[in-house]
């Protein structure tokens, strides 16, 4: 145990000098399987027939159907029939950026998307009407974090995968949370907003002309908003496996992105198709390490004595779940989704399945958890893309994201552990699990 | 000099220049090499939505699913994985966190924590490169073939080996780079330092 707590450290230090996290858990398996005397040339060849499992087919595809939507020119369309329902009133172009990251994210799957596509627009578009440069940010990096919550998400897959769950049924536990954490995020931009006098809001027009305004913008948005419906609908309906419904994504994402929004042409869905790989190998190689890694913390019996040190902490379920808690939400500050996803799905997973906690439950949990983290520094990609993107220092947003987080996303958390119907209730109703 | 200005060389000058020539073979290669993986990224990637969306089409359309096209897709998937991997060190494109660049400011510290980190990737690539190579010539030797489609095996693990000399190589390639870079700016501290002085 010594030695594993031992290379966590070389790890988490290989990790704060930006090394790449597949190469430091690579590099930790190593030192790990070295030192503990195990036999080293095997690692490769699990971590590839685990990488190379019928299962992982889902990532790739996931992440070009996701770009290809996100390239395709949806971004635009999403937002007008947002906007056209609710950004004629004060405060109500933050709450058009939070519900529009909510549906890119049932589109793209993806945080970063969702920051490169709606951040782009939305955080000028905020600051021209009067919005506080910080405020908007932070609001674009909170917001971004739906896409995990919200399905098709690709760390939902990942967990379910690692921890040998169903994906259908990890999709459906965070679909709650993640839409009452849109509300909660659109609630605190209200709120938050109530006394600012600089925001300018589009003068209010007559009900019908509204109401026209929704169905023009709703038309043009129809078949974005369609893909979440086929990919949902193909895998609860029963017509096709969360792979199969990938790759439907994928041939319905082209002909839209290409012919019908025109916002790609042949050629740069070549790009766009490198984008995918790029990104997808990008996540197998933290799969893969991960995989090594958990291999040889299962031989050492690892899991095992960290859920056995865990249960003696206190009898008391509630106790080892805010523990648990804590551990996700420094393991999402420090690593990324994907990462984390793996990592609580072989070291918690046992010790919630012992403590009698349902697994579905759990993988609503880690989404949430995760969610946090990766707006939470030390290391929070999507502040700091969402940082980036407003070309804003941190010090600038770090007091509304702050602020968002505790009002908002943690609430989330201790709501999603302590009351398990908000995660499993879907599942139970759509693919009635026990 | 770059390719463009060593292209618009007149021949005999750039004969001239034996260091040039090499250059310009080593980018033309280079420039090669990235058409080629641009252009297996793009065939795998697509290849395998086409390949799942036809399997979808003959299981639930035509009633007739062919195993073998789940095993083509678990191929080129791999492929898919390892090629990525393999370019997202070219791009340095890998997921990563840290927090260096926040707390630390001097340059020269920066450029020596990246050149460490470099040659930490490397020598991981390294390892499980050689181990990957290892059972990849395993699989060959044994002559296994895949079940449906009686496809030998090695086209599968060869992703693998291919995917860390990938990894391998731009790692290397990176190293020196970020040593250079460190050198440089070291050398550049110096200077400023001693003109200081002066």
């Amino acid at each position: 145990m010594m030695i594993f707590l031992l290379c966590m450290l070389v790890i988490v230090v290989l990790l704060l000098i930006e090394t790449p996290v597949a190469f430091a858990f690579g590099f930790g398996a190593l030192l790990f399987a070295f030192t503990t005397g195990n036999d080293i040339s095997y690692l490769a060849t699990h971590g590839f027939n685990l990488a190379s499992g019928f299962a992982l087919l889902a990532l790739p595809l996931f992440i070009l159907a996701g770009i290809l939507m996100a390239e395709g020119g949806i971004s635009e369309r999403l937002l007008d029939f947002v906007n056209s329902i609710v950004g004629r009133v004060k405060g109500g172009l933050g709450a058009v950026t939070v519900v529009t990251c909510a549906l890119f994210g049932a589109i793209s799957g993806s945080s970063s998307a969702s920051i490169a596509a709606i951040g782009q627009i939305m955080i000028p578009r905020m600051k021209k009407e009067g919005y506080p440069e910080g405020h908007a940010t932070a609001l674009v990096a909170c917001s971004s974090v739906l896409a995990l919550l919200i399905p098709p998400s690709i760390p939902m897959i990942i967990f379910s995968i690692t921890g040998g769950l169903s994906v259908g049924a990890a999709f459906l536990s965070t679909i709650i949370p993640g839409i009452l954490l849109t509300i909660i995020y659109c609630g605190l931009n209200f709120w938050f907003l109530r006394k600012n006098t600089n925001i300018t809001v589009e003068p209010a027009i007559p009900f019908t002309q509204a109401v026209r305004g929704i169905v023009h913008s709703g038309n043009k948005a129809f078949f974005a908003l369609l893909l979440p419906i086929i990919i949902l609908g193909a895998i609860y309906s029963g017509i096709a496996t969360p792979t199969e419904a990938a790759a439907i994504a994928v041939i319905y994402a082209i002909p839209v992105s290409v012919m019908i929004y025109k916002g790609m042409t042949f050629k740069t869905l070549g790009s766009a198709t490198v984008r995918a790989v790029i990104m997808t190998g990008s996540i197998m190689a933290v799969l893969f390490f991960l995989f090594i890694m958990s291999r040889t913390m299962i031989l050492e019996q690892v899991p095992k004595q960290l859920a056995e040190a865990l249960l003696t902490m206190s009898e008391h379920k509630l106790v080892i779940l805010l523990v648990i808690n804590l551990l996700l939400l420094l393991i999402g500050m420090i690593v990324d989704d994907i990462s984390g996803g793996v990592l609580a799905a072989i070291i918690f997973l046992p010790v919630v399945q012992e403590l009698g906690i349902h697994p579905i439950h759990f993988a609503a949990i880690v989404g949430v958890n995760l969610g946090l983290g990766n707006v939470s520094p030390p290391c929070a990609p999507m502040l700091y893309m969402a940082g980036g993107v407003a070309n804003l220092p941190l010090n600038k947003y770090i007091v509304p994201t702050v602020k968002l987080l505790f009002f908002g996303h943690l609430p989330m958390v201790l709501l999603v552990t302590f009351v398990p119907e908000l995660a499993l209730y879907l599942p139970r109703l759509l693919m009635g699990i026990e | 000099m770059n390719l463009k200005e060593l292209e618009s060389c007149s021949p005999l000058q750039q004969a001239s220049t034996p260091a040039n020539v090499i250059i310009i073979l080593l980018q033309k290669l280079e420039f090669i090499l990235d058409c080629c993986l641009r252009g297996a990224m793009i065939f795998t990637g697509l290849g395998l939505a086409i390949l799942m969306f036809t399997q979808v089409i003959m299981r639930y359309v035509l009633r007739s699913p062919f195993a073998g096209i789940e095993e083509a897709a678990i191929l080129l998937a791999v492929w898919v994985s390892f090629l990525g991997m393999g370019y997202a060190t070219k791009q340095r494109a890998h997921i990563h966190g840290g927090i260096v660049s926040l707390i630390v400011s001097d340059p020269f510290k920066i450029a020596a924590l990246r050149f460490i980190v470099s040659v930490i990737c490397f020598a991981s690539a390294c390892v499980f490169g050689f181990f990957a190579a290892k059972y990849g010539l395993f699989v060959i030797e044994s002559e296994r073939i895949s079940l449906y489609l009686q496809w030998p095996k090695w086209l599968w693990t060869g992703s693998m080996v291919f995917g860390f000399l990938m990894m391998a190589g731009y790692f290397l390639l990176q190293t020196v780079k970020d040593l250079r870079e460190t050198i440089a700016i070291k050398n550049h501290h110096l200077i400023a330092k001693r003109t200081n002085v002066l």
